[in-house]
């Protein structure tokens, strides 16, 4: 019997009657106009665009220039991963306000998945999944240049194995290796030698890349736990000891409807002891302690939309996250980065875009 | 010197559009929502917005994509997903096609849309994020979980 690839290429053979003198038919004229729920939601937006401009103006006036607690790191910029399919470039870095917003144009054109070396210096992505190109790892210098890959899937696994989810890379916090999860969970030096597999995991639903641990010991990921339908979980964080000697359990969110959470996406606070994810029951953004307790909620969505990717500044202050109208919505489907103190107070508009991103907050060299 | 300026119909561009990627297009809602006048009704929909908007739309092929899918996606769901109605002309589809169609129906739309998307149109999951309004995890996601149970479906029937 045909398998599933079959059956779509059959699909080819479904008609399709001709539209066109259908769609020149259909009213003319000035654009259609949006739909009051559309109108409010966009002078919404407007309004949030100008009060963060305000809100952003204010901080750089009022604020007390931000003192670097001794032991921490200086925020850099922060790398942006911009879906806009028709972009040149995908990968973007903007200043931690907002401004600046550039494509890194050394960048290879399809680059995904970025994330900035534990010092700064330097980027790790992916050129993932496409249907014609087995997944690779590469690393680039900060602007983008001097790109070269250290792990090509194709020269390691079968092709069927490299076609398997993909979804981003971690750093250790020394910067000398890079984890990964394909399946199951591996590591490997930064020039990619050394590969081997710290965990067999069979994953079937990873839905964010893994997380390193600021004190190397720990390998932060997400799963849906195995079992029957009825008792399967949702999406759960487990902690993975980085020297191979065993796995746990941190999150406990409880069956697929019933779940009282659905983490995915999670992030280590810089001085880790807690953990940030996002929460795909509610769309709110939440922490955790890493022993497991303390699960709180920063923020919770307006009903049709999610909040996703939060990501620490280094300095341990502030959570950067985006959010997006949901499939379905009659939104408008713009994409907002807010940055919010790590509490989860003082919500800010960073950036506004038409289409989702991914981020990463690149730490600079502690100021003396 | 004189220069000479072509003007181009916008009408004229958007229907090179149409005949580049119309039919796949609409192919493809048809898979996602299983509904053939919605698929039809999107995809002429979602050209005639890109006709009204004209030169604001760059790449019309890209643009129509995900108008077409926005406009799909938000009508299954005020219709709360009802039967609709399988292509019914002289013409009669492979099984193999019309019991995919009827599993599709089993997924969540993201996951349908993600998984025709992917499977059918060749989009990558970075660009299928953008057109359901995702992220690329999301949609690795929604893919893996898609194939998973279309397996399970299709290949219990088969039995």
């Amino acid at each position: 019997m045909p398998d599933v690839t079959e059956r779509f290429r059959a699909a080819d053979t479904l008609p399709a009657r001709d539209l066109w003198s259908d769609i020149v038919a259909r009213e003319p004229g000035s654009p259609p106009p949006a739909p009051a729920g559309r109108r409010v939601a966009a002078a919404i937006v407007a309004l949030a665009v100008v009060i963060a401009g305000l809100a952003i103006a204010v901080r750089a006036f009022h604020r007390p220039h931000p003192v670097v607690p001794a032991g921490a790191v200086a925020n850099g910029k922060i790398l942006v991963y911009n879906l806009y399919a028709s972009a040149a470039h995908q990968i973007w870095v903007m200043n931690p306000d907002g401004s600046g917003m550039r494509e890194l144009r050394k960048l290879p054109a399809n680059a995904s998945l970025p994330a900035w070396s534990p010092d700064g210096k330097r980027i790790a992505f992916a050129i993932a999944n496409s249907s014609s190109r087995p997944m690779e790892i590469w690393i680039a210098q900060a602007d983008g240049s001097g790109a070269h890959v250290v792990f090509a899937c194709a020269d390691h696994f079968s092709t069927a194995k490299c076609h398997q989810v993909f979804d981003g890379l971690a750093w250790s916090p020394g910067g000398r290796q890079i984890a990964f999860l394909l399946g199951s969970l591996y590591v490997m030096n930064e020039d990619g030698t050394s590969l081997h597999r710290l965990y067999r995991l069979n994953l079937r639903t990873v839905s964010s890349p893994p997380a390193w641990s600021p004190d190397g010991r720990w390998i932060l990921f997400p799963r849906t736990t195995g079992g029957s339908p009825a008792a399967r979980g949702a999406g759960n964080l487990y902690l993975a000891a980085a020297d191979g000697s065993g796995i746990r359990q941190l999150t406990h969110c409880g069956p697929i409807g019933h779940a009282k959470c659905a983490a995915v996406l999670p992030t280590w606070a810089p001085d880790g002891r807690s953990i940030a994810f996002a929460d795909e029951t509610t769309g709110a953004i939440r922490t955790i302690g890493v022993d497991g307790s303390h699960l709180r909620t920063l923020v919770t969505p307006p009903h049709g939309m999610w909040y996703r990717n939060p990501i620490w500044s280094p300095d341990g202050k502030d959570i950067v996250y985006e959010e997006f109208p949901m499939l379905g919505s009659k939104l408008p489907p713009i994409v907002t980065v807010y940055e919010m103190r790590a509490d989860g107070s003082n919500p800010i508009t960073l950036h506004v875009s038409g289409q989702p991103i991914l981020l990463s907050w690149q730490r600079l060299p502690r100021q003396s | 010197m004189s220069e000479t300026r072509t003007r181009v119909d916008p009408r004229t561009r958007w229907e090179d559009a149409y005949r580049e990627v119309g039919p796949r297009l609409q192919r493809a809602l048809l898979l996602y929502s299983g509904d053939l006048d919605l698929a039809e009704d999107a995809t002429a929909e979602a050209f005639a917005q890109g006709i009204r908007r004209g030169s604001a739309v760059r790449d019309p092929g890209a643009w129509v994509w995900r108008t077409a899918f926005r406009i799909a996606a938000g009508r299954l769901k005020e219709r709360s997903r009802s039967a609709g109605r399988l292509p019914e002309t002289a013409y009669d589809p492979p099984d193999s096609v019309r019991d995919l169609v009827v599993a599709l129906r089993e997924l969540s739309a993201a996951q349908r849309a993600s998984i025709v998307l992917h499977d059918y149109a060749g989009y990558p999951a970075s660009e299928i994020a953008s057109i359901i309004g995702s992220t690329a995890p999301a949609v690795f996601v929604h893919l893996s979980r898609a194939r998973k149970r279309l397996r399970t479906m299709l290949e219990d029937d088969d039995a």
